[in-house]
């Protein structure tokens, strides 16, 4: 096919364009102007300038493609103004389906979020397409958000547009270079995570979540949405496992997430006071996936798209924690992986340097 | 590499440096350290040297750009990699 990824500079586009190369598509992928694109140049895309300010840039970038795939959604940085993140959401995911209908592009797959989907029905223990998001959830700035491009894209389906829908849950992987998920993997690492919080989750590999875009693009029915899923798990065990893999110990408070909660925004409100440039010490989209995280079934994608068996979350973690010590992220005292110990993971069917 | 081309390096890394920390109101140096002196964060240092690759179209190696430290450091790996 030929592949337009929105947003390909970034951990979830990265991956998706990985994973098209490797399966012999033709892909391009946007950037912005002044985006760090160390690790995109080598994935084996064409990268082209586009910008949801510059509705032209769009049509350019998709005029010829077959498929758009849109990995760029709004990712509020702080949880602090929930209209303004939300219309700034809705604007930019609203340029990219007006830029797809005018190039009339063949199929739009939008990477939703697992947080549009839950709590289980009546009757379930696992939350699937079908169950709407928790009313409290839709309080939280990154549950909006998330909720109002999904609402937005699927809409389009309506005016013609032929859309999909995934559903990511956590993912856990290489190419993480903002180390978004992966900050979890970085601060028992280095040792830099004396709070943390448990609940509910679902993790899935890299990997296996850009495989799930491209199935999405081959074999979704319009106008669906699908959850890519990995593993039913906690907060908890998942930073075990990263201590066990790094071979480091793990001390750590566990906050109750009411007080979690408390302490992330007002950690918000100082780092936006500072001028922004600093991260929270918990932030509070995390509180709040931890919140209304939920556990889920992946029989949908199973069966409709042909996803196969997730990748082992040992392995999966294995990986991600590789790729940190390769680049740095991990000082050389998270001795399990350190950057001399490049052998420790199975690696992706396509490094950097062979897509290069 | 002339002297001039390596200072047209630090002439452009001064530039993207003002651009990354527009608050940096403070003469620029070689030795100067980008994290500790500059204040720019790994991130940052990261999108430093993208854009000083992207700008001098050359492809480096991720993993060697770890070692960049300094102002000096920035313009002396370019000149290595463009010299190959």
């Amino acid at each position: 096919m030929k592949a337009l990824v929105l947003g390909g500079t970034g951990f979830v586009g990265m991956n998706v364009v990985r994973a098209l190369v490797a399966r012999g598509h033709d892909v391009t992928a946007t950037r912005r102007s002044h985006a760090n694109t160390l690790f995109a140049r080598k994935l084996g895309a064409r990268l082209v300038k586009a910008d949801f300010h510059d509705p032209d840039s769009l049509v350019d970038a998709m005029a010829g493609r077959e498929v758009v795939f849109m990995c760029a959604g709004h990712y509020p940085r702080f949880s602090l103004d929930l209209e303004a993140e939300v219309a700034t959401a809705r604007q930019a995911v609203r340029a990219t389906l007006d830029a797809a209908k005018k190039a009339k592009v063949g199929r739009y797959v939008l990477t939703s979020s697992v947080a549009t989907a839950g709590p289980p029905g009546p009757g379930k223990t696992l939350a699937d397409e079908r169950d709407p998001m928790a009313p409290g959830a839709r309080h939280s700035v990154y549950f909006a958000v998330k909720k109002a491009i999904e609402e937005e894209a699927l809409a389009a389906v309506r005016d013609g547009l032929d859309v999909v829908a995934t559903c990511p849950t956590g993912i856990v992987g290489e190419l993480d270079v903002k180390a978004g998920t992966g900050f979890v993997i970085v601060g028992v690492g280095n040792g830099m995570m004396p709070y943390h919080i448990d609940g509910r989750t679902n993790l899935i590999d890299a990997d296996d979540m850009a495989l799930g875009h491209v199935l999405a693009a081959e074999r979704g029915k319009t106008g669906e949405r699908y959850i890519l899923g990995g593993h039913n798990t906690t907060i908890g065990e998942f930073l075990q496992l990263i201590a066990r893999e790094l071979d480091v110990p793990f001390r750590s408070w566990r906050l109750p997430l009411p007080f979690a909660a408390i302490l992330s925004t007002l950690s918000e409100m100082r780092c936006v006071a500072q001028g922004g440039r600093d991260r929270p010490f918990i932030p509070r989209e995390f509180v709040d996936v931890v919140r209304w995280g939920v556990w889920v079934s992946t029989a949908r994608a199973s069966q409709e798209l042909g996803m196969p068996a997730p990748v082992p979350l040992a392995q999966t973690i294995r990986k991600a924690c590789a790729w940190y010590a390769r680049f740095r992220y991990l000082k050389p005292t998270a001795a399990g992986v350190s950057p001399n110990r490049r052998d420790t993971a199975k690696p992706s069917a396509v490094t950097e340097g062979d897509a290069a | 590499m002339t002297q001039n081309a390596a200072q047209d390096i630090r002439t452009d890394v001064d530039a993207i440096v003002r651009r990354l920390r527009p608050e940096f109101k403070g003469e620029i140096h070689n030795a100067d350290r980008l994290r500790e002196d500059l204040g720019l964060d790994s991130l940052n240092a990261m999108e430093l040297l993208s854009a000083i690759t992207e700008k001098y179209e050359v492809d480096v190696d991720i993993e060697e750009v770890q070692d960049v430290k300094t102002v000096g450091d920035v313009v002396t790996f370019l000149q290595s990699v463009m010299k190959v």
